[in-house]
């Protein structure tokens, strides 16, 4: 038999491997709005499993199958962990144009986000882990920025921007939502794009336009949402760019060339650099939170990206460190009650070897290593 | 733009070392032998012989890497771009697919996934100059109208049709790191013995 034309595509050939058809899912309902697609509720046909479905939105279908899709859908594949969504596999609309039909991620239904749980009062936990760093920490060992961190547990701006840390009915927290991850690797120290992060999460070092940054900015977001969960509000909620590294200034202290080497040389320091001098306010203004929760915290929001990375503590901490938030979680309680807020950081060569629990009054965290 | 008789000596050789007979589904490593490749590649019931499908690797690994230097891409995103399409030539004919479509979709892909994109419409450019063998101003006089609005259309499709095939796995293992540095631990002076690996 002759070759194929030039030009010749059987796209209507229907194989037996490959990816499979979104007809073999139920679509319940539309479940939310993802960074660039709907999120729909729905049932596997053949087993029965609940399952979330990401449509991959097609802005710019002049370039093809989006580079956004095709990083997160990579990076997924690689991650494989308790505390990072599964991807379980990608389906396609059945017809000859999948453009049109759409192409959906599948992954494991979880049953809230943060922002859902904090809203709900009288909601009630039975010692859920946060276990937003052990995920975190395994993306970076992966050379994997996540890039898009956020919890938003009170005044939403917009119904829209909702929580990319999943919780389910057994307490489980999920990293989800890599529309904006990014794999990084150490040697290669590519140019990336500074706009990235919900802004009341954005570190100084981005909102100052450095293009060449790394995991710090990740654990930037996690200090933030470790404070919000414990002072009951986002702590940098602020409008627009300048205000934010303002809102940063005021509580982290103004940066300079001794708390910050380099600092002056960031692209937009010049623009943004406070008129006036700033303390460090952090110890004073959260002194109400548990001594160790004060500790990480200091460590989380250091204004020095390098700091952040060289520091064999931070390692440890990011590591290490799990949150335990015991009892009641709603609003009230949250600002109220820090006592059964336990933030704890301890510093620990092999988390493998340890097991974590409360202590009896609930009020602190004890660590048993094995 | 690099020389031509690199590219030529490269294409000669790397395809068929680089005929990695891995497949990946559902994250499950599919191993196949050179031997079953040849017994049951979906080309040979539409005729098409062992030697001839040869030949066809041949072909469009060369136009690749031809596609690739002439775009300036790195050898790791040529490279992956010719194991994407031997893992498509597994799993669907060459009786019903252009080859050298699906070559520059998978160029095309792969610019993406490997953090050194191309626009689109400089593959495309470059890829109908290399097939027509003529200069891209003159194509737009010899071709018919609209032409390349329906190229544009038909990569975009084969780029689906890649990854709906290869079912999403983009990730391709390249074994020039993990040699440099062990040659490099052996002893960094020895550059003939990189070179030589190097265009093994």
């Amino acid at each position: 038999m002759a070759m194929a034309a030039p030009g010749q595509l059987n796209v209507n050939e229907s194989p037996s491997w490959g990816s499979r058809s979104v007809d073999c899912f139920e679509k319940l309902e539309q479940i939310g709005e993802g960074t660039y697609g709907q999120v729909y509720m729905a049932r596997e046909i053949k087993t029965g499993e609940i399952v979330a479905l990401k449509k991959i939105r097609m802005d710019n279908e002049r370039e093809g199958f989006p580079i956004t899709a095709i990083r997160e859908i990579k990076i997924l594949k690689k991650l494989h962990h308790e505390n990072v969504i599964n991807l379980k596999e990608i389906v396609t609309s059945p017809d000859g144009n999948k453009y049109k039909g759409g192409i959906y991620m599948v992954f494991e239904y979880m049953d809230h986000d943060l922002t859902g749980l904090a809203d709900r009062p009288g909601m009630r936990f039975t010692v859920p882990q946060i276990k937003l760093l052990t995920g975190l920490h395994y993306c970076h060992v992966n050379q994997v920025l996540h890039r898009d961190i956020k919890g938003v547990l009170l005044l939403m701006p917009s119904k829209d921007t909702c929580s990319n840390l999943l919780i389910d009915n057994e307490g489980n927290l999920k990293l989800a939502d890599f529309g904006l991850a990014r794999s990084f690797s150490n040697e290669h120290n590519a140019n990336l794009t500074n706009r990235v992060i919900t802004l009341w999460y954005r570190p100084p070092e981005l909102l100052l336009g450095t293009t060449r940054y790394g995991p710090a900015v990740d654990m930037w977001s996690v200090g933030c949402i470790f404070a919000e969960l414990l002072h009951g509000k986002p702590i940098f909620p602020g409008k627009d760019e300048p205000e934010q590294l303002n809102k940063i200034f005021e509580l982290c202290g103004a940066p300079d060339e001794v708390n910050w080497p380099g600092v002056s040389k960031t692209p937009w320091y010049n623009q943004f650099k406070p008129t006036r001098p700033m303390k460090r306010r952090l110890r004073e203004v959260f002194r109400h939170f548990d001594r160790h929760a004060l500790e990480l915290l200091e460590k989380m929001l250091t204004l020095d990206p390098a700091q952040k990375g060289q520091d064999k503590l931070w390692i440890c901490t990011c590591c290490l460190c799990r949150f335990f938030l015991v009892g009641n979680m709603s609003r009230s309680n949250l600002q109220a009650n820090t006592a059964t807020l336990a933030g704890i950081c301890i510093f620990h060569n092999s988390l493998k070897h340890s097991i974590w629990l409360p202590s009896a009054d609930s009020s602190h965290i004890i660590l048993y290593a094995l | 733009q690099a020389s031509p008789t690199r590219s030529n000596v490269d294409t000669s050789v790397s395809p068929i070392c680089k005929l990695d007979c891995s497949i990946f589904e559902d994250k499950e490593l599919v191993f196949m032998s050179r031997d079953e490749i040849d017994r049951c590649s979906p080309s040979r019931k539409d005729g098409i012989d062992v030697l001839r499908e040869r030949h066809l690797r041949y072909s469009y690994c060369a136009f690749l890497q031809n596609l690739g230097m002439w775009l300036n891409l790195p050898q790791t995103t040529i490279g992956t771009a010719m194991v994407l399409c031997h893992r498509f030539f597994v799993r669907r004919s060459h009786a019903c697919h252009d080859r050298f479509l699906i070559a520059t979709a998978a160029l095309f892909l792969v610019g993406k996934s490997e953090e050194t994109p191309c626009p689109l419409n400089n593959v495309l450019q470059a890829s109908s100059e290399i097939l027509h063998e003529q200069d891209f101003t003159l194509l737009s006089y010899l071709l018919p109208v609209g032409w390349f609005e329906k190229y544009h259309d038909r990569v975009l499709e084969a780029e689906l049709l890649l990854l709906t095939t290869l079912n999403f796995e983009l990730n391709v293992e390249h074994p020039y790191t993990s040699l440099t540095s062990v040659l490099n631990k052996l002893d960094p002076s020895k550059t003939v013995l990189v070179n030589l690996a190097l265009n093994l």
